[in-house]
Formats: structure tokens, sequence, C-alpha cells
């Protein structure tokens, strides 16, 4: 019954076609160049442009053992390079190269058709490294010349014009926007994954580390990549207050500062919150880019960190899970607080300790100004502030090559430097006296996109400042940078930086400035709609539309059911009336005009058993006068319907012999009686 | 085992029914409509399904919302490509045509009609009958194709047309959409001509001579005056010693002989053969312009000539029961 489906014939592989269906494999295949080792795409790459060749040439003779041949070598180097088979890199290495291989020897429709949904699967694993939206416009360009070349594939006769096939993609794209829209909206999604997600290792993102050494941050900077985005729900803190917090660093070996508890214990903590004396709060959204760990950055200082992130007791915030894909965070930040004023002892041990012989010069400088002052540990800090603008100290991401002790060389001799050496050498002069002191790092600052109306904070808003403990106020933000450059917190790394050409290009021309800002009001929205659509926004969506419905529900209902009913009536409607008609075709109507008028005048009605030559004849012997017309009529009828010459003129001619057969036997009839 | 085997039977007769209804009654011309048309996945749509299951696993199980979207924008293809197929056979019209009839062993077509009268171009439309003939067409917007479906038949008689099917796979080959039709047309199968000697006829002229088998086949009628230009071979010599001038032999068109075929002439022989040997010498007849009859056991056509006499009598030999 179902045997012609194996029978159809498959469509000959045409030379356009399948250069259609390389072009698209190689534009789908192309960003693995930045995901996968670089012969993995290599391989592919030239795999499909030997065959394009070959094909374009007419030489293309199947070869199919070369692939078999080459098969097993290409499976131990993705063995050799990964280490494993399994995991998400290798695998997807090996599925390019394969796919290439699978090109290769393509010879018929079936391989073509194979490789091409392989090709949908390359674009979906695509994603698993990038989710930009320039990407995703990227890759629907992919979908579109891989449907494309599906439609040219199983163009049996290729006849189809070009045109036409452009067409029918587009309404296929096109036609598949609200499937989409309702499928990727409503399809429930895995709270867990399915298997286990090996690490991706090979990725290194920039982001905030958890360490700072000289040079960290430069690199850091020098990056336009966004790294989150912050929605305040009211009204923002003013730009200077911006400052997001991230790793606190207490340890310091003389060259680089590190935290002083490692990641997995600060889970556990069950310290009580000890911020206090909480002034205006601010609530926003956070959301935050994929950077493969858990740092999440709030406002300075958290207050209510939401259900997927924790604060701890040094006022660092992680989320629950390692951030592998855009997520979002709600949180509730105070810029007013007092922070752990209660602590003492052990607590602010670490952040007293140095090393003994770090820095001798730069201790012996505190040591004299603490004496300067008698010993007043807040006009000494002033004291300490007030000195980087006294003498000429200068903010640059280029500083001149300084000794092994980078602090004593910044702090009295090259005195140029970036926040990574104010931060650690104002913590140093503090704890030299005794001030309990660390460095805090995380972002400062960020642009407000007034299409969207969040602040984006890039890379290389990245910052360092610092933290001083004063008995009955806790720990309190110091920031020496804004001693040197106060640009640089009021508005931003870029004017601190106006005329260097360090930072990247993108951020300093301000016609693509503007331009900047749209295109990542874009992407925020796509970050926050797309990438991040989890099922809690899932959920909340339905809630939404549910709450939605309940309170519009009763009308709803009506007016849904009476337009159902509208359609349902028209429908029946146009059935009845078209079910009457469509089943005649127009000469068969004329005809029955024919018969009808025959019927009333002469009385003569057609018999069912009867033929149209029958009825001609018995009716021509009737009304002999008009046997001519009769039978031509009857003969112009029996030829447009059961012969060859279906035609518009012949149906008008048809149409004129028989009205002018009626008008005349009426006129003969009225003129007998 | 018994009980497994009746369950399949029943199951195809339940499917057989539904799917008889569904079919048109054998009629001028039928319309492939909703209710006649079946759409199910090719295998190439079975493989798509089968990654499309894998793309959504993966993205799943990765949580990620891009390869999910494109995962959804390949299935909204898939679902897509499904109506139009279905478009791309629906509302189009088949219909009969006039047939021209063949005899046994001879090629010839089969015609019907497809229309389609809607704006769309219709691309890749197969046709099949008997599970074998193929045949592929482009119907344009508004156009009509005859389908000429190459035909040798086996068998005298009848020659209707089955069920066939109208497919197609168009546009992208992961949907196969059909619709069975049934039309009421049909062609006559003459018997084979078979040469055959000696012609069988019974009874001829008035001197129960053989018709004539010359090269001209025709019967002597009258002498006129000779004109430049009459063959020589007709001119009149005995009558020209008589007359002192040249005569030439008129031939008349139509035969004053006649002669009678019958099926009782072959009576040692088999049914087809007869009709055969019969049909051979209602086409010679014809071929040469004499006046023939025809007597089968039920039927008698008598003496007549021309090319309805002819195909009447072809007709009542494709009729007769075998």
């Amino acid at each position: 019954m179902f045997k012609n489906k194996h029978s159809l014939p498959e469509s000959p592989i045409r030379q356009n076609t399948l250069k259609t269906l390389f072009l698209a494999l190689l534009i789908a295949g192309f960003p693995h160049f930045f995901n996968l080792p670089i012969w993995v795409t290599s391989v592919f790459f030239a795999c499909i442009l030997l065959k394009y060749y070959l094909v374009s040439i007419e030489k293309d003779k199947a070869a199919p053992y070369i692939p078999i041949l080459l098969a097993i070598p290409i499976i131990s180097l993705v063995y050799f390079q990964f280490g494993t088979l399994l995991g998400i890199e290798a695998s997807i290495s090996l599925l390019v190269v394969m796919l290439g291989l699978k090109v290769f020897e393509l010879s018929d429709y079936r391989d073509a058709m194979l490789s091409l949904f392989l090709g949908f699967f390359v674009v979906v694993t695509v994603f698993l490294f990038q989710q930009q939206l320039i990407i995703a416009l990227y890759l629907l360009i992919c979908g579109f010349m891989l449907t494309l070349s599906l439609l040219k594939l199983n163009d049996y006769t290729g006849r189809q014009p070009h045109r036409q096939q452009i067409k029918t993609t587009f309404e296929l794209s096109v036609g598949s926007i609200p499937i989409i829209l309702i499928l990727f909206f409503i399809f429930p999604r895995l709270d867990s994954p399915l298997w286990s997600l090996p690490g991706s290792n090979g990725q290194a993102q920039t982001g905030m580390s958890e360490s700072m050494s000289p040079g960290n941050f430069t690199k850091l900077v020098q990056s336009s990549a966004p790294a989150f985005r912050a929605t305040f729900n009211q009204k923002a803190p003013a730009q200077d207050e911006l400052y997001w917090r991230g790793p606190v660093l207490e340890n310091f070996d003389g060259k680089r500062w590190s935290r002083t508890k490692s990641i997995a214990k600060i889970s556990e903590t069950n310290e009580s919150n000890t911020v206090e004396n909480i002034g205006d709060a601010f609530s926003y959204q956070i959301t935050l880019e994929a950077h493969q760990n858990r740092w999440v950055f709030p406002l300075d200082m958290a207050i209510d960190s939401g259900k997927d992130a924790i604060t701890n007791s040094l006022g660092e915030t992680l989320s629950k899970e390692v951030i592998r894909k855009t997520s979002q965070f709600e949180f509730s930040s105070a810029t007013t607080f007092s922070f752990d004023s209660n602590a003492h002892g052990t607590k602010l041990s670490a952040a007293l300790r140095l090393p003994t012989r770090t820095a001798p010069k730069t201790r012996a400088l505190a040591e004299k100004l603490f004496l300067e002052v008698n010993g007043d540990k807040k006009r000494f800090v002033d004291r300490v502030l007030s000195r980087f603008t006294e003498m000429p100290y200068a903010y640059t991401l280029e500083p001149k090559p300084m000794s092994s002790d980078y602090i004593d060389s910044f702090m009295t001799d090259t005195m140029e430097g970036f926040c990574e050496h104010y931060s650690s050498s104002f913590v140093v002069m503090m704890r030299a006296v005794g001030i309990p002191a660390r460095v805090v790092t995380g972002y400062q600052g960020g642009e407000y996109n007034e299409h969207g109306d969040y602040y984006l904070i890039r890379q290389s808003d990245a910052h360092a400042w610092t933290e001083i403990w004063l008995a009955g106020e806790g720990w309190i933000r110091k920031d020496p940078t804004s001693m040197v450059s106060p640009e640089r917190v009021n508005q931003g790394i870029e004017s601190a930086f106006a005329g260097s050409n360090l930072l990247p290009s993108t951020i300093r021309i301000s016609f693509l400035k503007k331009l900047n800002m749209r295109w990542d009001t874009m992407n925020y929205y796509w970050s926050k709609w797309v990438i991040s659509y989890n099922n809690t926004l899932r959920t909340d969506l339905i809630n939404r539309f549910k709450s939605l419905m309940k309170s519009i529900g009763k009308q709803l209902v009506i007016s849904l059911t009476t337009l159902a009913l509208l359609v349902f009536i028209t429908l029946i409607l146009k059935q009845f009336f078209l079910s009457s008609k469509s089943s005649t075709s127009e000469e068969e109507s004329l005809y029955r005009r024919f018969i009808k008028h025959n019927n009333k005048i002469y009385d003569t009605e057609k018999k069912q058993s009867e033929t149209e030559l029958q009825y001609a004849n018995r009716l021509s012997n009737k009304n002999s006068e008009h046997a001519k017309e009769i039978q031509a009529i009857t003969s112009r009828y029996l030829a447009i319907r059961y012969g060859n010459q279906e035609s518009t003129s012949e149906l008008k001619k048809l149409k004129e012999s028989i009205s002018e057969y009626c008008s005349l036997s009426l006129s003969q009839q009225a003129a007998a009686s | 085992m018994g009980s497994y085997s009746n369950l399949i039977q029943r199951t195809e007769s339940t499917l057989q029914r539904w799917l008889t209804r569904r079919q048109h009654h054998y009629s001028d011309s039928s319309t492939l409509d909703r209710k006649h048309i079946f759409i199910i996945p090719t295998r190439a749509g079975v493989c798509l399904g089968a990654l499309l299951f894998l793309m959504l696993l993966t993205s799943l199980n990765y949580m990620n919302s891009m390869s999910m979207l494109l995962t959804f924008f390949v299935a909204g293809i898939a679902f897509n490509s499904a109506w139009l197929t279905y478009l791309n056979l629906k509302d189009l019209t088949v219909s009969r045509v006039s047939q021209k009839n063949l005899f046994v062993g001879e090629q010839g077509t089969f015609r019907i009609k497809v229309n389609n009268p809607t704006k769309r171009d219709r691309y890749g439309l197969v046709f099949r009958e008997r599970n074998e003939n193929l045949i592929l067409h482009d119907v344009q917007a508004g156009d009509e194709i005859q389908v000429k479906m190459p035909i040798t038949p086996e068998r005298r008689g009848e020659y209707k047309l089955r069920r066939f099917a109208i497919a197609t796979r168009m546009p992208v080959g992961i949907f196969n959409a059909w619709s069975w039709q049934t039309l009421k047309t049909s062609l006559w199968v003459f018997p084979e001509p078979i040469p055959n000697h000696p012609a069988p006829f019974a009874a001829s002229g008035d001197d129960g001579e053989c018709a004539p088998t010359s090269s001209q086949g025709e019967e002597f009628s009258n002498l006129r005056d000779y004109s430049q230009g009459d063959s020589i071979k007709h001119i009149a010599w005995k009558q020209q010693a008589r007359h002192q001038k040249l005569l030439t032999k008129e031939f008349s068109e139509s035969t004053s002989g006649s002669i009678s075929l019958s099926w009782d002439f072959y009576s040692e022989l088999d049914t087809e053969t007869r009709l055969s040997y019969l049909c051979y010498w209602v086409l010679e007849a014809e071929k040469q312009n004499l006046e023939f009859s025809l007597s089968l056991p039920d039927d008698f056509y008598p003496t007549n000539s021309g090319e309805k006499h002819t195909q009447d009598c072809l007709l009542a030999l494709a009729r007769y029961p075998a």
C-alpha cells in the first residue's frame, strides 16, 4: 500500500546543486575555526574545497576507499589531541572531520541529504561555544543556505527557477517563526543535564581572576568584551558609587595577591550577615556573561543576593553553580552601610600580614608618615592618599619597567602605575602601620545605555580598590586610584585614557560609539530573553500569561467563542454555496441552460438515459427549423466537455450560440402566439 | 499465531475499507482535495526526525537556548514543508481525454489531463499506475498538461485505467504526498493483425472470383477518351482498334464488387487467432478501399466502407467475448 514511497525516483544530483550545498556547509563550519583545533577545521575545509573543485571540473570520481582509509588515523588524531573521544570538543571535532570526509566521498542523493542534515547539526554545535547575537545572525544565513540547498537537491526535474526556490525558502523560514516562538517559550527545559558536562578547559575566557599580580589588569582592561549588564528597577546610584564587588584578596606574598579561602569553603558559610546601618537600597538585575567561574559582581554591598547566589562574610558573592551560559541574578544593594564593625582578633589578622622582606622602603615611608600624624589612623589614611596627588604619580597602562620588588619601585621610583599598583601599595602602607587592609577586585563604573535603560560593564571596567578596617566603623572603601585619576572613577576608564591607543578602538570613536550602544542594546535583549531563558523564566512567563488570562479571561472567552462561531458559520455557508456550484463546470451550466430553455419552449426534456447526441436528434426532429443550430451547439459542447480543446474562446462561442438560439426561438414563439 | 494473523487480516480489511471510502468513484474528472491526499515522511524525513531528536537532546542537555532555537527552526522548516508538499497536490484536477485505440502489441500512450486551476506552480509531480509507470511533470499555474503514459497492451479488449496515483516529494523531499485517483476512461485494444492466406472470403462478387489483389485494387467501370497523362497500362488497346482512337479504361473508386469477411472461414482455429486474422483482413480491405461485410457469431456488419465502418468492425473484434 505504501510501496510507492520507495519507488519514487530520487532526484539526480547536479553540479550547481552540489556547489550550493558545499557553500552552505563551508559557511556553517567556519565559526569552528575559533573553537576547535585548527587542523580539524582545516581538514573539513580542505575536503569540501577539493570536492568543490573536482565537481566543477567534472572529474569527480567516487573514491569511497579514501575516507575509510583516512577515518582511523583521524579518529586517533582526535584522541591524541583531546585524550578522549567523548568530551564535547572531541566529539564535535570528530563530527566536523567526519562530515568533511563524507562530503568528499559523496556520490548520490542520499549522501547529499545526509551531509546536509549533518550540516544543521554542525550549526547547533557552534552554539555550544558561541552565543552572541552576531553569531545567531550569521548562523541564520547558514540555515537559509542549507534550506536552499535542500530545495535544490530535491528538484527532480531541475526546471524550478532559482527565484522560485528562494521564494520557497523564505516561505519555509518565515512560516517557521511562529513554530519557533511557541516551541521555544513553552518547551520544558531540563533542570539538570542528562549526562555530565565535561569542563571545556580549552576556552580561556577573559574575566576576573582570583589573584592579582602586575600585568593582570592590563590585559583585562584591553578587552571590550561585555562582562555583564545591570538594570536598576528604580533609580541608579551615582557613577562614582558604581563599585561592582568581586573577589577580595587578603594574602600577599610580595608579588601576588590571592584569596585566603578556597572557593569550596565559601559555600559552607554560616557566618551571619555583618552588614549593618543600611542606607537606601537599590534593587537591580545582573545579566552576567558566561565566564566559567562562579563569581558574581553585585554592587558594593549586596544585602540580598536572591536565590541563585550567596554572599559570604568577606562580601564576595558567588553563584550557586558555575556560570556556563549567560545568566541572570536579582540583587539588592546599599551604597551606605557599615560592614563588619565588630570584627576582632583572628578575623582581622589576615588583613595585617606582610611578608617580612617585602618593600622595606615603602614600610619606612609609611612609618615616617604615621609618626608625622602622631599615630592618628584616620589622618594617616588621608595623608597617604593625598601624597598620591602631591607627588608626581601618574596613571598609565604602560608603566616603566620595575624591579622585582614592584611596590618599592612604584612608590619611590617610577611613580607610574595602574590600579593594581595603587591598590597594592596602599594596602602595604596601611598594613605597615597596623591598619587592617585588603585589596578588593571587581569592576568600576559602566556605560549607561539609554535605549535599553541598563548599564553595560565591560571587561575594560575591571578595577582594583582597597578596604581598610577602622574600629567602630568597620571596613571602609578607599580607592587610591581615584586620587591620581579622578576621571577613572567619575567618568569611566575611557575618559581616563582619552587619547591613548591602548584601549580597544571600538569604544573610542564617538560616532561608532552610538552605533555600538544600539548594537549592545540588541545584544542585551538577546541575552536576557534568549540565551538566559531557562525554566525559571519559562514558569514566570507562563504564570504571567495565566494571570493575564484570569484578569481578561471572561471577555476573552466570550470574544473567542464568538469569533470561532463566526468562522464556523462562514465555512458552512461557503461549503453550502460552493458545493452546489463547484462540481459543475462552465460548459455544463451553459448546456443546462440550453436544456432548460428547450424544456420550457418545446417541452422537450433530456432523459437521464439519453446521450447528448440522441437528445439533439430528437430535438431537431421536433424543431426542424433550428436543427442546424441545435447540432452545432451540441457538437461544440461535446468538443469542450470531452475533447481536448478546453479554451476560453471555445466557451465564449458556446455561450454566444446558446444565447442566440434562445433569443431566436423565444421571438419566434412570441410571433407564433 | 492464528489469532495474530486474523487480527492483521481484520486490520487490513478495515484499512482497505477506509481507503476505499476515501477514494473517488469512477468519474470523468476529479479534484485532488483534502480528503484524498495522504502524506507521510520519506526515508530522508525519518532520518531528519532522528537527527532533530538528537539536536533537541543536545541543546536540552547543555541548556543552550540558541541550539534550541535552531533545532526549532529546522523542525519548523520540516513542518512547513509537509504543508508545501500537500499544497503541491491540492486542487489539481485530473480528467479524462479521448483516447486513441490500439492493437495488441502496439506501443501507444494512455492519456490523462492534469489541470492546475490555481495560482501556484506545481513541480515534480509523479504519475504512477500499476506500480511502475513513473512520469515526472511540472504544471505551471493555470496551465494543463496531458500525462502520456506509455503502454503496450498485451490483451485484446477494453484497457481500463486502473487506480493511479499522483504523488510528489517536492519541495524538500522529506515528505511524500500522494492521492489515489480513479477515472472513468478506457481505450479499446484491437486484436493483433496477423497476415494470413487465403483470404476469408466466403462469398464475394457475382462470379465468385477472388477479390482483385492487383496494385490498384479497383474495379473497371467504363471507357473514356484518352487524355494526356493517363497511364499506358490503362489504355484499352482492343477497343482502340474498333473506335480508331485512344480510349482509357476508367476504374471506379467505389468497387462494385464487395467482399465478406466471415468468422466461419477459420473454423479450425482458436478464437484469438481467428480474430487476429479477421482483423488483418479488415485493415487490408480498408487499405484497398474495398467494401466489406463482417459476420461474427452474434453480430453482422453489412457490406459498407469508410472509416466509421472499419472502426465499428474493429471494435466488434475487440469486444468479442474471449
